[in-house]
């Protein structure tokens, strides 16, 4: 089959949706289709300039495609008779952002505008999709709120599971990801200065911006805590990351309600390990059930530290914990031969 | 130095491995790139608007330097743009021509009358032209600056470099 | 260039007859034209069949795949009239592949009342709304008060003319008359141009000059007749000088009613003295070329002036007859020495004042007349009409594709419920300016 795969791209800027794309492209090919991607520059300032952007997806002709899987707005507006959303983004400044008071749409009448058209090309274009599938059950309810449409759930898969194994269970829990406020790692270090136990943290992944790696620094050293806290900022290989989650007694994850299960804790089921998160992290309480897969408490440094002192104390429960979040999270099914089984369907 | 280098469907097979090559030099230049595909038919009717539709995306200012590497990438706009043109048909109206110029119908000639005025829009807003051919580069040299430099060396011609091999270094074309 | 021609083409056809001239002259450029028959199957309109001067096909026998048949075409040219049931081919089959269309009439609210009676979801004031705005509705209001067809459809709905819901998708059009193409560009926003209509007359010309005979002389109206040909008019004004009616009679040779004849007969026993009026009923060509043949004068009064252009009025001039026309539309272009001019404020006054002239200095008159027959032979002929036409299309040529264009994007906005006034509609037309249109083809196409 020959499938184009459509994503959009802000130049120079990479993010989740830009390596999905790729590795479902990887594992298309592997599945015997040829495929392509196309990647659409968006610029979404000013706003009114994301007019002009969606009418040009709307004027873009794919020739000679079987299939179409489309990823994010604006560029899933490129028509196509045999279309498959996999949806990563909405413009979700137009819908749940604009409610919360946090999109870059001003509420002034050509903003109201300009939110309406977004809303009405994107029903036009959910509704002339052969499927509709939505990455997380929070993309399916915003569909569902905001533009009246079901979707089938298809989340997103581990792209190099085979890299995350169940390794030594050593004396460390480790949390992965981008470096931000909203990953809330600054909760896990200031967490640490409150366990009895003498358990360590490793954090690592890229920050976004410098002061967010500086300020987490800053932490570690105000509490004294650099014989217990490991931090590497900075962008890693996987086999680096793998290799980190393979061997730790367990994981952390603690971002602010997340739409989907999260990478970080996906690869820490799939290396057999539990995973420590909080009550408003969204997504990621789909994977993580308390004393079965892992923990869940408030997001509050004192109880997060009673937390990571039973996963150090109770190492045999931890492990026992990671293995059946492992059973679990294989049982889900979420692999690229099933994705793509979907997708191609 | 961030360079862009753009591309359409229309042609990707042909330019992967100039791509890939391109790209790896330049970053051992020391220059960031990424690189944008958008998606081209030549069916007729399409043609049009497909040409108004690369205009409309703003990639001013994405990058330092925008690199149109097929058509009609050449449409999208930018102060900084450079054109490629291969040895066998450096223009759009090369392709129409390949692939509906037995078809002589008026709707058709018309058509073909609009995209020439496009390119030659998109070709003179141009910075530079590069050309691999002296023969493609004479054609060109009316209407955009150009000059004839082999694949290897134009990631130094980008970022404006000497090419360590002078045997090989850019001519301009009288 | 191949070209399907989209007309009505029974024998009775004014509009088939012009296209059989025009074909005929388009065939002598070297231009190979289809005749396809516009009219609604089974109408009684399509049982008849001129002669064939090129080859004919029925739209209905490609209707399945209208896209497909056409493509063979450079060009498709729709004739559209004010009558559904006689174009309905001609409305149908260019929304789905959009040509040239030559518009006879200025507005079309006759075909679009036929029109939305075809269909429960359509609705006249619903189109009349979206193209001549509120004001229109409310003047259709108070006109259709009385009688909606002689106070709206005969008379007011002139001032508000439609032609979108028809013919929207068209890539240029020909009027026959300078007088609507502002308009008709103003609605439609494609290139548009004026060509007189051309009429094949052949018997008119073969009419030797009037002769003033001894007693009355002969006023002729020609045409079915109904209260826009002014015939109601015509008889008051004679009937109200006895000095007139002593030297005038009045002969009507058209289809006309039951009850519309007897009012007129009664009207021309009202005046102050009493009308010769003959109503001659539907003749057919040879009764038309006597009558002719005897009249010293030709009415072709028209209020409101809906036509492009007047066939009767052409067919007068080329008879060589002293014609006298509306002031106003299309009469407009017949200069000034050529016909004597009725303006609707002075219409009596007017008629009387002509008709006494005539009468008074008969000799002149027809020599006028017989310049006007000169005049109109050229410009209403077949070939100036292939000529100009084709001049249009090669001029427009480059144009036709960036209206497609944008129809294309308009289509796609409405979709998505996007209005007009979106800003990406200015940033999208200087982007098609920019790339597509130069200085020098926009001069071309500026028309």
């Amino acid at each position: 089959m020959k499938i184009f795969v459509v994503n959009n791209m802000v130049p120079f800027v990479r993010g989740g949706a830009e390596e999905l794309s790729n590795h479902l492209i990887q594992q298309l090919r592997d599945h015997g289709h040829r495929v392509e991607l196309i990647r659409v520059p968006f610029k979404y300032e000013p706003p009114e300039q994301i007019y002009s952007e969606m009418l040009a997806c709307r004027m873009m002709q794919i020739e000679d495609a079987d299939l179409v899987i489309a990823l994010k707005f604006p560029a899933y507006l490129i028509p196509h008779p045999n279309k498959v959303l996999w949806l990563v983004h909405q413009y979700r400044q137009a819908y749940d952002m604009w409610e919360a008071g946090s999109s870059n749409i001003p509420s002034t009448p050509n903003g109201i505008e300009l939110k309406r058209c977004i809303t009405e090309a994107d029903s036009d274009c959910f509704k002339n999709v052969r499927r509709m599938c939505a990455i997380s059950p929070v993309i399916q309810q915003r569909l569902k709120r905001f533009n009246g449409l079901d979707s089938e759930l298809l989340r997103t898969p581990l792209n190099a599971p085979e890299q995350f194994v169940e390794g030594e269970y050593g004396d460390y829990i480790f949390c992965g990801g981008r470096i931000n406020q909203t990953k809330r790692q600054y909760l896990l270090v200031e967490a640490m200065r409150y366990t009895s136990s003498k358990c360590k943290l490793v954090i690592a992944g890229p920050a976004d911006s410098s002061s967010d790696g500086d300020k987490l620094q800053e932490l570690v050293q105000r509490y004294g805590l650099s014989d217990r806290v490991h931090l590497d900022v900075g962008f890693h290989p996987r086999e680096k990351i793998a290799s980190w989650a393979s061997n730790a007694l367990a994981c952390a994850y603690l971002p602010i309600d997340e739409d989907s299960l999260g990478y970080v804790s996906m690869e820490a089921n799939q290396a057999a390990k539990g995973v420590l998160t909080v009550t408003d992290s969204g997504g990621i309480l789909d994977l993580v059930f308390h004393d079965e897969t892992g923990w869940v408490c408030e997001p509050d440094p004192i109880a997060l530290a009673a937390q990571l002192d039973r996963i150090h104390e109770k190492r045999s429960e931890t492990i026992a914990m990671g293995k059946n979040a492992k059973k679990r999270w294989l049982a889900m099914g979420i692999n690229w031969a099933n994705t793509i089984e979907r997708l191609v369907a | 130095m961030q360079i862009l280098l753009a591309t359409s469907t229309e042609q990707f097979h042909n330019r992967e491995i100039e791509l890939e090559s391109l790209r790896d030099q330049l970053q051992a230049l020391g220059a960031s790139t990424d690189v944008l595909v958008l998606p081209f038919s030549m069916e007729d009717p399409h043609v049009l608007a497909q040409l108004a539709s690369y205009r409309m995306l703003d990639v001013r200012h994405f990058a330092d330097c925008m690199v149109s590497l097929s058509p009609p990438t050449h449409m999208l706009r930018h102060p900084n743009k450079v054109l490629t043109f291969s040895e066998d048909g450096p223009q759009m109206v090369d392709s129409w021509d390949r692939k509906y110029g037995a078809i002589e119908t008026k709707p058709m000639q018309a058509i073909r009358n609009l995209i020439v005025h496009a390119e030659q829009v998109a070709t003179e807003e141009a910075a530079l032209g590069i050309c691999f051919s002296h023969h493609v580069a004479r054609r060109m040299q009316s209407v955009v600056n150009s000059v004839v430099i082999d694949a290897t060396n134009l990631a130094f011609q980008l970022v404006g470099k000497k090419a360590k091999n002078p045997r090989l270094a850019g001519k301009v074309v009288a | 260039m191949k070209l399907a021609w989209y007309t009505p083409y029974s024998k009775y056809s004014a509009i088939g007859a012009f296209s059989r001239e025009v074909i005929a002259s388009l065939t002598e450029l070297g231009h190979e034209v289809t005749i396809v028959r516009c009219e609604k199957p089974n109408s009684c309109v399509s049982k008849t069949e001129a002669t064939h001067v090129a080859p004919l096909v029925h739209a209905s026998s490609f209707d399945q795949d209208v896209q497909g048949y056409l493509a063979r075409f450079d060009v498709v040219v729709y004739n559209v009239g004010n009558h559904y049931s006689n174009h309905y081919f001609s409305i149908e089959h260019q929304r789905q592949v959009p040509g040239i269309t030559i518009l006879h009439d200025y507005m079309l609210h006759h075909l679009l009342a036929e029109w939305c009676a075809e269909d429960e979801s359509r609705n006249y004031l619903d189109v009349l709304l979206e193209e001549a705005g509120e004001e229109a509705i409310e003047a259709f209001h108070l006109a259709s008060k009385h009688d909606i067809q002689k106070d709206w459809y005969m008379s007011k709905a002139a001032e508000y003319p439609v032609l979108r819901f028809a013919i929207a998708s068209t890539l240029g059009v020909v009027t026959h008359a300078d007088f609507y193409r502002e308009s008709t560009r103003k609605l439609l926003h494609c290139p548009v141009t004026t060509i007189p209509l051309a009429y094949p007359h052949k018997t008119e010309s073969k009419l030797d000059s009037p002769v003033r005979s001894k007693g009355k002389l002969t006023l002729l109206t020609i045409g079915d007749v109904n209260i826009n040909k002014r015939c109601e008019s015509i008889i008051e004004a004679i009937g109200s000088s006895p000095e007139i009616a002593s030297r005038w009679r009045y002969r009507i040779a058209g289809k006309v009613t039951k009850t519309y004849g007897a009012h007129l007969m009664r009207l021309a026993n009202q005046g102050a003295a009493t009308v010769e009026l003959d109503l001659l009923g539907a003749v057919d060509d040879n009764q038309l070329e006597a009558e002719m043949a005897s009249a010293n004068a030709i009415s072709c009064l028209r209020f409101p002036i809906i036509e492009g252009a007047s066939a009767s009025v052409v067919s007068s001039l080329a008879s060589g007859r002293p014609t006298l026309v509306s002031k106003g539309g299309c009469y407009d272009e017949i200069p000034e020495t050529m016909a004597y001019r009725v303006p609707i404020d002075a219409e009596l006054d007017s008629i009387r004042s002509h008709l006494n002239h005539i009468s008074e200095n008969y000799e002149v008159a027809v020599q006028q007349a017989d310049k006007a027959r000169a005049w109109i032979k050229n410009r209403h002929s077949g070939s100036h009409y292939a000529d100009s036409f084709c001049a249009f299309l090669e001029a427009s040529f480059d144009e036709f594709p960036l209206i497609a264009l944008s129809d294309q994007i308009a289509s796609s906005l409405s979709q998505w419920n996007w209005t007009s006034d979106s800003p990406v509609v200015n940033q999208l037309d200087g982007v098609i300016n920019h790339l597509f249109r130069s200085t020098t083809s926009k001069s071309k196409a500026g028309i």
